[in-house]
């Protein structure tokens, strides 16, 4: 279910009757795909509005449809954009915090009071390209209460020239239509995103899942290939051959994963491996920092008599640091 | 190439900011300080593709930034002086893109104020070399047509001896430089990248094989060349990748004409790196696993790091760049 946020009953209209949406309160209209809510203009009009209303349903996204006054040349009156980014202006001046909807369009400026005059048009056309009265409320509470948000605006006049108010009025009935079958093109299902990780003989967790997918990306970038193609690289039929539990195949297949994108890994853990070994079968056990920034190393053993006690000082006053040094240093070609 | 000029109404009739409105031929708009708009919200930095704005403006505050022992002898004084804010290229791995709240550019002109604070620190230590290093914030070559003010830091260091000028850059834009005299303590530092992974992750810089004609083009008019490979990102035959260019630069007799060479392995600050994982999240920067280091920046592991660094430093050896005159850049020189 989507929440079509309008400032304007008037701008809502089109939507309303196009959607054939039914009126529940004075401000909030619903319908099998969407509901429709009037927040009224002004930016904390827009934020209370809207945040009322998502804490009363669950709703997969907001969108913010309206109209607005042109700063540039580039978006024209009459055609509809999509919104970029954000920005609150009070007083004329840009506030720190702001919300992005697409990565392309237009960056919209949500105003508390009306640009009507060319001067502080002008001033603000160097941050962005549109304006408006309730686009940052809207994204406020969106953002906040972790809802997707969208943001379009149909350009419906040249901010701070004169005029512009009776512009909007006398086009307000063309451009709600215009509004509503914009909004009927955009809500269209769109096919979802293949889950990579069904993978047969494999088990994911949730962690597991986020690791995978993580390094299919990392991967596809390092071989410069498709997400889809990244498997391919990987012998899962063998894996599939070994009798082991699912979860443990899924932990082989990131290992093997791992060692790709990593080139020292291999070498590294065989190294690590190498210098332990001895050790580990006296009974003493070495530890060191798995992300290897730590240069600490911790032994630990258990003695039951005092011999065996000497026995392992013995053996510790024997090892060498530096096969460890040299594996943290990356030399790799010294023994 | 400017979305909007901002400029600040005190300076409308600094010849310097005439001279500036009069190259960009963009009628530009008044504004009581740089600061009222300039980063006052957040503004992505990617927006600078296509809406980024010039502000010409009065550095106030601070002028001079003591730095870190960085390039030349430890226990030498360093000094950022801090011209401009942001930059017309797009490096992936910036750092600016998580500095500021916008991409916006800043172009200060008050470099005579610069100046006097670049003396005054100079004077503090009275028999030392002190370093002053410019391009922290900003490209310090790439919009030397457009400010002229070269000349003002070029003199400095004529008359003071004991300064030594860094001008760091990404920029083959030279002409300013070329209409001046080479000095001994003005040099001019290129950082490069391989040439195949330059073309993924310089977005909008001139290639590296430029940037390497623009250095012998000055070394050739008797300036003082010095180059970073900063930051040094694993690709597949990265090794390889750091020989072809060090082979081009000694076929360019470059390498034993460097003044010096850092080397520096790819790091960020967690907010950084968060940026850079949002505006450009298919870079080559991410198929490396990394992780928190010891001062809390992301990075490649110490193992796979100092691998790197040894790799590189020992191809420039090979193609004769001096032991001596490679200095590991911010990492713990061990």
């Amino acid at each position: 279910m989507h929440l079509i946020t309008m400032a304007h009953l008037g701008e809502a209209q089109g939507v309303i009757e196009y959607f054939n949406l039914k009126r529940i309160t004075p401000h909030y209209f619903e319908g099998e795909l969407l509901c429709c809510l009037i927040t009224g203009e002004g930016p904390f009009e827009a934020a209370t509005t809207t945040s009322h209303y998502l804490g009363q349903k669950k709703f997969n996204s907001v969108i913010n449809l309206g109209i607005a006054g042109t700063l540039s040349d580039d978006f024209k009156v009459g055609e509809i954009y999509g919104v970029r980014s954000i920005y609150l202006i009070i007083d004329g001046k840009p506030q720190f915090k702001s919300f992005k909807s697409f990565e392309k369009g237009a960056d919209c400026l949500t105003s508390f009071e009306r640009i009507v005059s060319s001067q502080k048009a002008n001033k603000l056309s160097g941050i962005g390209h549109l304006v408006d009265r309730e686009a940052w409320g809207v994204a406020m509470a969106a953002k906040t209460c972790g809802v997707s948000f969208k943001c379009f605006k149909l350009i419906s006049d040249v901010a701070g020239t004169i005029g512009a108010c009776e512009i909007v009025r006398d086009n307000a009935q063309n451009g709600s239509l215009q509004l509503a079958q914009f909004l009927q093109n955009i809500i269209e299902d769109r096919p979802s995103e293949k889950n990579h990780t069904e993978l047969q003989g494999f088990h994911f967790t949730v962690s597991t899942r986020h690791k995978f997918e993580q390094m299919l990306k990392k991967i596809s970038i390092r071989e410069a290939i498709e997400i889809d193609d990244v498997a391919e690289l990987f012998n899962l039929d063998e894996l599939r051959e070994q009798k082991i539990l699912p979860k443990d195949r899924t932990r082989l297949l990131l290992n093997q994963m791992e060692n790709k994108l990593d080139p020292l890994k291999e070498k590294l853990e065989s190294g690590l491996q190498k210098w332990k070994t001895p050790l580990e079968r006296e009974g003493i056990f070495i530890q060191t920092d798995s992300t290897w920034e730590s240069d600490e190393v911790k032994l630990s053993f258990s003695a039951k008599t005092q011999l065996e006690l000497e026995q392992k000082i013995e053996i510790l006053r024997n090892l060498k640091f530096k096969p460890f040094e040299n594996l943290r240093n990356g030399n790799f070609n010294v023994e | 190439m400017w979305n909007k000029i901002y400029v600040e109404e005190h300076l409308i009739h600094n010849p310097r900011v005439q001279s500036i409105l009069e190259k960009l031929k963009q009628v530009p708009i008044l504004i009581t300080s740089y600061d009222e708009i300039w980063g006052k919200s957040k503004k992505p930095y990617l927006h600078k593709r296509d809406s980024l704005n010039l502000f010409i403006a009065q550095k106030k505050g601070q002028l001079l930034k003591l730095a870190p022992d960085a390039y030349g002898q430890a226990g030498e004084p360093h000094y950022y002086f801090i011209h401009a804010f942001n930059c017309i290229y797009e490096c992936q791995y910036c750092y600016l893109q998580g500095y500021f709240n916008t991409p916006d550019i800043v172009l200060f002109v008050n470099h005579e104020e610069i100046l006097e604070e670049m003396q005054k620190s100079l004077e503090s230590y009275p028999n030392q070399k002190v370093w002053y290093h410019a391009g922290e914030f900003s490209d310090s070559l790439a919009l030397t047509h457009l400010t002229g003010e070269l000349e003002l830091y070029h003199d400095f260091c004529k008359k003071n001896p004991r300064a030594t000028i860094e001008l760091r850059t990404k920029s083959v834009n030279i002409k300013e430089l070329i209409k001046l005299s080479p000095l001994k303590n003005f040099i001019i530092s290129f950082s490069l990248s391989p040439f195949s992974m330059g073309k993924v992750i310089d977005l909008k810089t001139p290639s590296s094989l430029s940037r390497l004609k623009a250095m012998v083009e000055l070394k050739k008019n008797g300036y003082q060349i010095a180059a970073h490979f900063d930051p040094i990102i694993y690709q597949d035959q990265f090794d390889e990748h750091y020989k072809t260019l060090l082979q081009t630069m000694k076929d360019m007799e470059l390498t034993d004409n460097l003044n010096y060479l850092s080397l520096g392995v790819v790091r960020f600050t967690k907010d950084v790196y968060r940026e850079v994982e949002r505006n450009y999240p298919d870079s080559p920067i991410h198929s490396t696993p990394m992780i928190k280091s010891f001062d809390n920046k992301v990075r490649y592991t110490h193992p796979m790091r100092m691998w790197m660094m040894n790799k590189v430093k020992d191809a420039a050896i090979n193609a004769g760049v001096s032991s001596e005159l490679i200095y590991l850049c911010m990492e713990e020189n061990d």
